[in-house]
């Protein structure tokens, strides 16, 4: 049992902080949360200081990209635009160094999707940044079906006069591999568990149902009015998808807001200038003004290609453009545990959930000089300034 | 122009709270007690327009042509080019387009890249306007080099030289020597720009911004350069600090910049410690917003709140974006402080921006001119 004691805890479930309050921490799991609990087990004193849900980043690509550049990179499947029988689950490295340098920016969960090479990716994967193993450190597998449309495809196949060399073959691709899978699911249905009648087994089919189930989304790379045809082809469809990097969306918040096929908006990451293409466009207002029609937005990193640090200092962005520091926090905490499908595990501070706390010194989303002091996973210290 | 009831940070340690005075383009008065039919700023706080140490804003390429070229900085035909200047690359639409006073960027320090072993020199522009001649500060200010390995992934993988660090090192070592021993006013010397330009360098009238890997490679310039007790050295990207760098203090400069990426581990874990402790001991700190390949107009000031992480003394943090920078660059005579006689290149936040996230640039000006306010549009490429 570890007792951390009268700390300002921001437990997410509730929109305001709570003042010299308590968070107890037993067997991984938050036990208890509250004011002047009974003193029990190991005490913490955090007076002055700030508790918060360990950060969650609903876009990586850590762990499949070898940060010291030695055993290459695993996610991006280039040999074909449709991999769909693929999961990053395979491509991680857990003993990549990219994981405990996580720990510093106090990201404690990660979607970890393939690369946006081709149009139909394979399947994604929601892990802890530490713990014993791979296996015990995964919350969720598959947690959503990555796509990708708009220049990364096009950059791939477009040099070696392959399909889809232009936007519009990308979106054919899409849809005639979601046509495919709906027409292996009808196959599935009318042979009516006679295996005699049963389609051949196919994995990227068998990948593609959790999608048209509604199960889980497709969670699409895209950008501008890429996002457009995304929403058209979610609508065709009737699955649910996010829309990741976003870049744009002011144009178009009335589309994304009035779709409801959007699971969330996964926004940045956000380091470079303006240049033609895609990623021209730089608003960070999206965030604030998505949230006030009621879209789930976070905010994410696509490390290790950006830095860790970057996902609360783009938190902070949002903040200087209009949104409150609290609210701001839920883009990197409660909206991406949902949006993955893991709000039952992360996200927030209750009992019950799995014990990844961070103690700031300040409120990191208010306070650009907020400092992480410690990083705890399942109940234990994973990281100490 | 009359600035009244402001915070005002000079850029070189001071606060007063007080009034400013513009006219013709300058700062003419910054006072205490100054008042008159100004406007009221309300307290919020002036600061120096923040310079961007380092950059590559303004260059076209690539990206942004009809064709497949190269950066404009980036002249990977031959690994040793001091006699280009920076100047002929500069496009001032480019660099306007990106709004960096949006985030108070008012000058900008713009290199050739890391890619030759001397790319050529620098120089430093306004970020408002078109005309490159009319933005441009100051030209000539440095002489770019570089230790990394960009070097041998633009020639090395080609098979061309250099392909190793000991060829780049060579390289380095034996033009400096040839540059030193140069004298075009010798019966029988073929004239060589790359030789005069370089000479600058050794005689001292040019410094030297050389970009490296990790601390060990800041160890055997200092070694090189010991010949050449003249040249001024100014080291880019604080790769690899570590408690060698404090022995460098008194000798050089350190320009530390944004580093974006993690999948590039040279920029990973800075010791900040290091950092300010060499600051303490007097190596004159400036920040960037790029040590690589990934940044934008937010990452200047994104690197300043990382230094106030571990640095209490947020006007020492503030005067590695606008006076330190100016000093090393050679343009403290015309802005980097809130001074009289200086140039009217400042910038208004609603807040101290190392304190709170709530903070937004308010206005700002260059050259006495307003060329952002609150409100204004965010510009798209397309």
């Amino acid at each position: 049992m570890l007792h951390l004691k009268n700390a300002t805890v921001l437990t997410m479930a509730e929109d305001r902080p709570l003042e010299n309050c308590d968070i107890k921490l037993d067997g991984g799991k938050i036990v208890a949360v509250g004011p002047r609990l009974p003193e029990e087990g190991e005490i913490l004193d955090l007076t002055g200081k700030y508790v918060l849900p360990g950060f969650v980043d609903a876009h990586t690509h850590v762990g499949g990209i070898a940060m010291d550049g030695s055993l290459g990179e695993d996610l991006n499947e280039m040999s074909s635009p449709v991999t769909a029988e693929l999961s990053s689950y395979y491509g991680i490295n857990p003993n990549d160094p990219a994981f405990p340098h996580l720990l510093r920016h106090g990201i404690t969960t990660n979607h970890v999707a393939p690369g946006s090479a081709n149009v139909v990716g394979g399947w994604t994967v929601v892990l802890k940044s530490a713990g014993k193993d791979l296996q015990s450190r995964v919350l969720r597998h598959p947690a959503a079906l990555k796509a990708a449309v708009g220049i990364n495809p096009k950059g791939v196949y477009a040099p070696k006069f392959q399909a889809p060399m232009t936007r519009m073959s990308i979106a054919e691709t899409l849809r005639e591999y979601l046509r495919k899978v709906r027409e292996y699911m009808e196959k599935q249905a009318k042979a009516e568990g006679d295996p005699a009648k049963m389609p051949p087994y196919d994995e990227a089919m068998e990948h593609g149902i959790p999608v048209l189930r509604k199960e889980i989304p497709l969670k699409v790379h895209s950008y501008q009015h890429d996002m457009l045809t995304v929403l058209s082809i979610a609508e065709e469809f009737d699955i649910f998808v996010t829309l990741d990097h976003a870049q744009g969306a002011t144009d178009f918040l009335a589309e994304i807001s009035g779709s409801r096929h959007v699971q969330g908006v996964i926004y940045g990451p956000i380091c470079m200038g303006i240049f033609p293409g895609e990623g021209c466009k730089i608003d960070f207002d999206t965030l604030p003004r998505l949230d006030a029609l009621g879209v789930p937005v976070c905010m994410m990193t696509d490390g290790p290609v950006t830095n860790a640090q970057i996902l609360l200092t783009q938190v902070g962005e949002a903040v200087r453009e209009g949104m409150d520091p609290i609210r701001a926090l839920r883009t990197i905490t409660v909206n991406p545990a949902k949006v993955i499908g893991c709000s039952d595990r992360v996200g927030s501070l209750e009992p019950g959930k799995d014990a990844d706390v961070l103690v700031f010194d300040a409120l990191p989303t208010l306070d650009p000089r907020a400092r992480l002091l410690m990083t705890f996973i399942d109940g234990q210290k994973v990281w100490q300034a | 122009m009359l600035l009244q009831n402001a915070i005002i940070h000079d850029g070189l340690g001071g606060v007063i709270h007080g009034g400013l005075r513009v006219e013709d383009g300058l700062v003419t008065e910054v006072s205490a007690s100054l008042h008159g039919e100004g406007e009221d700023l309300h307290e919020a706080h002036v600061f120096p327009g923040f310079i961007d140490a380092f950059s590559v804003w303004g260059i076209n390429g690539s990206m942004t042509e009809i064709r497949p070229s190269s950066e404009d900085n980036d002249e990977k035909s031959d690994p040793v080019t001091p006699e280009l200047d920076v100047l002929y690359a500069f496009n001032g639409r480019a660099c306007s387009l990106q709004q960096l006073p949006s985030y108070g960027i008012t000058s900008a320090c713009v290199s050739p890249t890391d890619n030759n072993v001397f790319g050529g020199q620098m120089a430093v522009f306004s970020t408002n306007g078109v005309n490159p001649f009319h933005m441009c500060l100051r030209r000539g200010v440095g002489m770019k080099a570089s230790l990394s390995h960009e070097i041998k992934d633009a020639y090395g993988k080609r098979g061309l030289a250099p392909m190793t660090r000991m060829k780049i090192f060579q390289q380095f070592t034996s033009w400096l020597k040839q540059a030193k021993e140069y004298d075009p006013s010798k019966e029988g010397t073929p004239r060589n720009e790359k030789l005069a330009a370089l000479q600058k360098v050794v005689d001292g009238q040019m410094k030297l911004f050389i970009t490296c890997d990790h601390a060990a490679d800041r160890q055997l310039a200092m070694e090189i350069l010991r010949e050449y007790p003249q040249a001024e050295a100014v080291f880019v990207n604080a790769y690899g600090l570590a408690e060698s760098d404090l022995g460098l203090a008194g000798k050089v400069a350190l320009i530390d910049g944004y580093c974006g990426m993690d999948c590039d581990p040279r920029g990973l874990n800075k010791d900040y410690k290091i950092l300010l402790a060499m600051a303490d001991a007097g190596v004159p700190v400036a920040l960037s917003s790029t040590s690589s390949a990934m940044f934008g107009r937010e990452c200047l000031l994104w690197e300043a709140m990382e230094v106030a992480k571990s640095e209490p003394d947020l006007e020492k943090v503030l005067s590695m974006m606008t006076s330190v920078p100016a000093k090393i660059l050679g343009i403290d005579d015309l802005t980097g402080s809130l001074q009289p006689g200086k140039r009217a290149d400042l910038v208004i936040w609603s807040e101290n921006p190392l304190t709170s996230y709530r903070a937004k640039v308010v206005k700002t000006l260059i050259a006495g001119e307003i060329v952002w306010t609150e409100g204004d549009t965010k510009k798209c490429y397309i």
